[in-house]
């Protein structure tokens, strides 16, 4: 009784007990129409349950594919973006001198291989290195806001100062009244950062959003950052704002590489001016 | 070989019960009378669960055939009963019994024991049959009034039978 015996024994018995049950319901539902109904019913209703769920196992096990591309798709109409929205402002302006227009952002999609959260000074790695034209200084991005900067690249990977450290700060413009600040992250709250030097007169009330302001060749703008959750006057001569972030750092996972395909120039003309002075 | 021909004479005996009170005794759409489970709780308790199973199926069949019902009905119930026996055997008595293979009388296992292995045996064979007869078009209530007065009914005539056969036995 012991054994494989044993487990053979109830294996058979199963199965007879399956065909004797299974040739008793063929006998009722040919022998009675409404047995024969119901339990057709009952087998076709489980037979689509059962299809669902082979669709939903093959689903799942297509969704590394299909999210891949969606991110490469993702990834070109936000290239698209940044080219209708450069073309936009040049047709708004049509008095305008400048036949080239600035900051016209390409974007690369990466994903996060490492990251810290706990620390005073957070950094991520991105499985995208200078292979893929990654360079440092460029921003990293996603839909809910800014994350970061790179700071170093190797081949295939890119080091990346975490927006959530205390000596990296981005410049962001409150949508409502246009008036910029420095964004900063205090160090504490992974949700929360400060804004800060802001004019008195910028009327912000809680719930204001906050966007990326554009003021540098690194991020573009307009990226929405967070609303404001707490307003603090500093001294009577400006204000620093809380700001709820929308990036929840705690379950990042894709990223954009955002480049400024005008950055070389930009900093060229910012050092021919320095070194002028 | 003596004791094969006595069991055969046994189930027999109550097919023939079964036919007389499926033909001849009305109780109304309530109760369904039958004494198929008693034959499949008096099987060897020796015999595998797959053997028990096919005599239970044939039986049922006979019943079915006799009886005029839906053929399959009363099959696939003592197929259900068959397979449950030995752990609902298990449960209701010492599993030395189990071992012995031998089935308890009421004076050995007790009234209330017996009762209770009789009652979870008519149990499970109604729950099967009256699920499979009504496949969901009757009322809970109406379903649940059948299961109870048909278990409560069955457990008379065969707490009754059993009485007789065990004293006409000794």
């Amino acid at each position: 009784m012991t054994g494989r015996p044993a487990l053979v024994r109830n294996a058979v018995t199963v199965l007879v007990f399956i065909a004797l049950e299974v040739l008793c319901l063929v006998m009722i539902a040919n022998n009675s129409v409404v047995q024969r109904y119901r339990i057709l019913g009952g087998i076709r209703e489980a037979q689509a349950s059962l299809w669902q769920k082979t669709s939903d196992i093959r689903y799942y096990f297509s969704l590394k594919k299909d999210n891949l591309a969606l991110v490469q798709e993702n990834e070109d109409l936000r290239h698209q973006l940044s080219l209708y929205e450069a073309r936009a402002a040049q047709e708004t302006e049509p008095d305008s001198v400048f036949d080239h227009l600035p900051g016209i952002y390409s974007y690369k999609s990466a994903d996060i291989v490492k990251s810290t959260r706990g620390k005073q000074h957070n950094y991520l790695l991105i499985d995208k290195g200078s292979r893929a034209g990654i360079e440092e200084g460029m921003g990293v991005v996603t839909a809910n806001g800014v994350v970061g900067i790179i700071d170093a690249v190797s081949d295939n990977y890119s080091y990346v100062i975490s927006f959530l450290n205390t000596e990296q700060s981005i410049s962001a413009r409150l949508t409502k009244s246009d008036h910029f600040g420095l964004l900063r992250w205090e160090g504490v709250n992974p949700h929360k950062a400060t804004l800060t030097e802001i004019s008195l007169y910028c009327g912000a009330a809680i719930g204001d959003s906050v966007a990326t302001s554009g003021h540098s060749s690194i991020f573009p703008p307009d990226i929405p950052v967070g609303v404001i959750s707490k307003i603090k006057p500093v001294s009577g001569m400006y204000l620093n704002l809380e700001i709820d972030l929308f990036q929840d750092f705690t379950s990042l996972r894709h990223v954009y590489v955002v480049a400024n395909n005008d950055r070389e120039e930009i900093e060229e003309l910012e050092k021919e001016e320095k070194d002028e002075r | 070989m003596k004791d094969n021909w006595g069991r055969i004479l046994f189930c027999a005996i109550l097919l023939l019960i079964q036919i007389v009170l499926s033909g001849y005794v009305n109780v109304g759409p309530y109760i369904y009378l039958c004494c198929l489970p008693l034959l499949v709780i008096y099987l060897p308790l020796y015999q595998e669960t797959g053997v028990s199973m096919i005599i239970a199926f044939a039986c049922g069949l006979v019943v079915d055939v006799l009886c005029d019902g839906i053929t399959g009905l009363n099959a696939a119930a003592a197929v259900a009963l068959a397979a449950a026996r030995k752990p609902l055997y298990a449960a209701c008595f010492s599993k030395d019994n189990l071992e012995r293979a031998v089935i308890p009388t009421i004076q050995e296992a007790g009234v209330l024991r017996h009762i209770n292995f009789i009652l979870a045996s008519l149990a499970v064979y109604f729950i099967v049959y009256i699920c499979l007869d009504s496949v969901g078009m009757e009322s809970l209530q109406t379903t649940l009034l059948r299961f109870v007065l048909s278990c409560a009914a069955n457990l008379v005539i065969i707490l009754a039978l059993d009485y007789s056969m065990f004293n006409s036995r000794r």
